[in-house]
């Protein structure tokens, strides 16, 4: 009789819980059940990790390095410029930076330089020998400041005041060196006649040859005169504290515009550069797409192996009342702790690997590291210390194992509790 | 007072073409309290016969009645529950959760079933003494010999005090000394704890210990002896 109590009362007593913490324990120690097998699985994961946040943060790196380029060291973030110049770059389409626009620009601490320039083109001479120049009238001391311009100097100075700097083919062509006279004739504002003449104080070996063999710089005012615009620039150059914040600005900054101008962001002006990291962006990611099949089909391999070993077991556990949910629910279990593991030893292996390259960047050498040289590019291969691509790879292989875990959850309901039958 | 009533089971595996038999319209009940062994040539239906009355198959025909309930009647879940409240189980192998401990997987029902700890210990302790291996509580199944395992399995199958216990030739993989052991354990326990046992066997000396003997041959009731 007393039986008859006690199993009564234990059939009031089905918690929905029970046992789901001592299946957690159960997935746990099934891990270690073949130590081997959960090892190498891991140490997949582990590498695919690595792998493809070292791919991600070489991607940033080259890309954030192309941008650098572009915005640090010619066009900024954005730039400022006549509503009209887009279409016709001429000096025509030029504008004056008036005090109010100036002022407001200084209230966005977002931005950390506004550099104007004018820019146009000119006939330049010396003796007998004529060339087709491009003349950038720049502010010496806020241009050097972006751009760096003074490291670029071969011979001679970087100019103060006064004077020419010209691209060291360009010199050569027109056989002139520093301290020689440089001669230009160009259409000034509105149709004007221009004429200068400049003492050459510093050659610039520019990484870029086609502007090698054309660039002049005079500093802004003496550039303004020989245009004869008088104040008027032909761009306003903004580099913000990071692409970041630039971009939370341009909105505000574009609504405050007068109506004669134009804010135009660096991809706009080099959509080449947008795109290319763009078909880079997709290429690599067929790459990483090619790295999750081969880590996600080798979890699987290794889970359906498990699963297959493991059938007489899953069918006694439903044979004496186990609910096949709480069977699924523990072979998840087992496989999120791998995922788990994998994903967190490879973020811990992640860091000094990428730490590593981010301060030791792998130069490219050969012809390849030449043709970057050439371009303008520093032939090295960069690494971004960037955590987000970290944690987006983490992500992403942790989705990986979750999806290979459908098919032990979805086996584990199929489970037949009668040992070596087929379900 | 029967506790189990098979009505006219069949059972019929259509494997390829040829369709077995397995089960050919089986009458049969058990009593409360019962020790039975249920014998007769290989394939001559055992397996298939405890795993109906267990729910872990169902008859194409006929009906198995556990006290009220219909089980075959049941939905997967609902027999799944059943089975965890009302039947233990002893399997030829395979019996125990490797990575548990013998006490571990003598309360893993337990557990299932949301007993308090402290409880779960007390019976668990209980049974291992009674199946003469409390110093193995705390050992996992590859460590025990297959004695000691079948005897765990026995332990765990009277964990939740279950109204009866199906065991499907507990002793095959047994030396017949460990086999007459665990036989004598099952015994004990049948009078102890006043359970119904019901297993299968191949093995004379083990036939001799039950007190009801059902011999099949062709899925058919072939003698069926009280002593
Ligand atoms: N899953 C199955 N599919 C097809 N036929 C089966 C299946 N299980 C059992 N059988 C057949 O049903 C018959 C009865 O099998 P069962 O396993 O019940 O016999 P048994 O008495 O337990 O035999 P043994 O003593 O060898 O364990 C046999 O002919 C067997 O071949
Ligand atoms: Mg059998």
């Amino acid at each position: 009789m007393s039986v008859n109590i006690k199993r009564y009362k234990n059939s009031l007593r089905q918690t929905p819980a029970g046992g789901f913490t001592g299946l957690v324990k159960i997935a746990w120690r099934n891990l270690w059940r073949n130590k081997r097998r959960t090892l190498i699985t891991v140490s997949s994961i582990f590498f695919g990790v690595i792998f493809s946040a070292l791919m991600g943060s070489m991607q940033e790196g080259s890309y954030q390095k192309m941008i650098e380029n572009v915005v640090r060291f010619y066009a900024g973030h954005a730039q400022i410029q006549h509503h009209d110049y887009p279409d016709h770059q001429t000096i025509n389409n030029s504008f004056v930076p008036g005090d109010s626009l100036l002022k407001k620009l200084q209230e966005y601490p977002e931005l950390e330089m506004v550099v104007p320039r004018l820019e146009s083109f000119a006939l330049a001479s010396s003796g007998n020998k004529t060339e087709g120049v491009m003349v950038f009238g720049v502010d010496p001391e806020k241009e050097n400041r972006m751009t760096r311009l003074s490291d670029k100097v071969v011979s001679g100075n970087y100019f103060q005041h006064q004077g020419a700097m010209m691209g060291v083919d360009l010199a050569d062509n027109l056989g002139l060196s520093v301290g020689d006279t440089l001669v230009m004739i160009s259409q000034g504002y509105h149709g004007v006649s221009a004429f200068g003449q400049y003492p050459v104080v510093g050659i610039i070996k520019h990484p870029n040859p086609e502007l090698n063999r054309r660039l002049v710089y005079l500093p802004i005012d003496e550039a303004q005169y020989f245009f004869q615009t008088f104040g008027n620039i032909t761009s306003l150059a903004l580099v913000g504290i990071s692409q970041k914040a630039i971009d939370k600005v341009l909105p505000a900054l574009k609504k405050n515009l007068d109506e004669e101008l134009t804010l135009r962001t660096w991809q706009d002006m080099f959509p080449a550069v947008l795109q290319q990291i763009e078909s880079d962006r997709a290429t690599a990611l067929i790459m990483k797409l090619i790295l999750y099949l081969v880590i996600g089909f080798g979890i699987l391999g290794t889970v359906v192996m498990m699963m297959a070993e493991r059938r007489a077991e899953f069918s006694v556990m439903v044979a004496v009342g186990m609910y096949r949910y709480k069977l699924a629910f523990m072979l998840l279990m087992e496989i999120l702790w791998i995922g788990l593991l994998g994903v967190l030893a490879g973020f811990l292996g992640t860091l000094p690997v990428i730490s590593w390259f981010v301060h030791h960047p792998v130069p490219i050498t050969g012809q390849a590291g030449e043709w970057m040289e050439n371009i303008g590019f520093e032939p090295f291969m960069f690494f971004a210390w960037d955590v987000g691509v970290f944690l987006q790879q983490m992500a992403v292989v942790f989705v990986l194992t979750t999806l290979v875990s459908f098919y032990p959850f979805v086996r584990a309901f199929k489970v037949s509790p009668v040992i070596g039958e087929k379900n | 007072m029967a506790i189990i009533t098979l009505n006219s089971i069949s059972r019929t595996y259509n494997s390829k073409q040829v369709p077995v038999h397995a089960l050919n319209c089986i009458d049969l009940s058990f009593d409360e309290g019962e020790f039975t062994a249920i014998v007769g040539p290989s394939g001559s239906g055992k397996t298939t016969l405890l795993n109906i009355v267990g729910g872990l198959d169902d008859p194409d025909e006929g009906d198995v009645v556990i006290d009220e309930t219909k089980i075959n009647a049941l939905s997967g879940n609902e027999k799944i529950k059943f089975r965890l409240h009302h039947i233990g189980f002893i399997f030829q192998a395979y019996n125990l959760i490797p990575v548990l401990t013998a006490r571990e997987n003598v309360e893993f029902i337990l557990e299932l079933q949301g007993v308090p700890k402290s409880e779960r210990k007390k019976r668990s302790a209980e049974l291992l003494e009674a199946v003469g291996i409390p110093e193995k509580a705390d050992i996992r199944p590859r460590q025990l010999s297959g004695g000691q395992q079948q005897r765990v399995a026995v332990a765990r199958a009277l964990a939740s005090r279950p109204r009866f216990v199906l065991a499907d030739e507990p002793t095959a993989n047994l030396d017949s000394a460990s086999a007459e052991n665990l036989l004598a354990i099952m015994q004990e326990l049948n009078q102890k704890e006043n359970t119904t046992f019901i297993f299968s066997t191949h093995d004379e000396r083990v036939v001799k210990m039950a007190r009801r003997v059902v011999t099949l041959q062709d899925g058919k009731i072939k003698t069926d002896e009280t002593s």
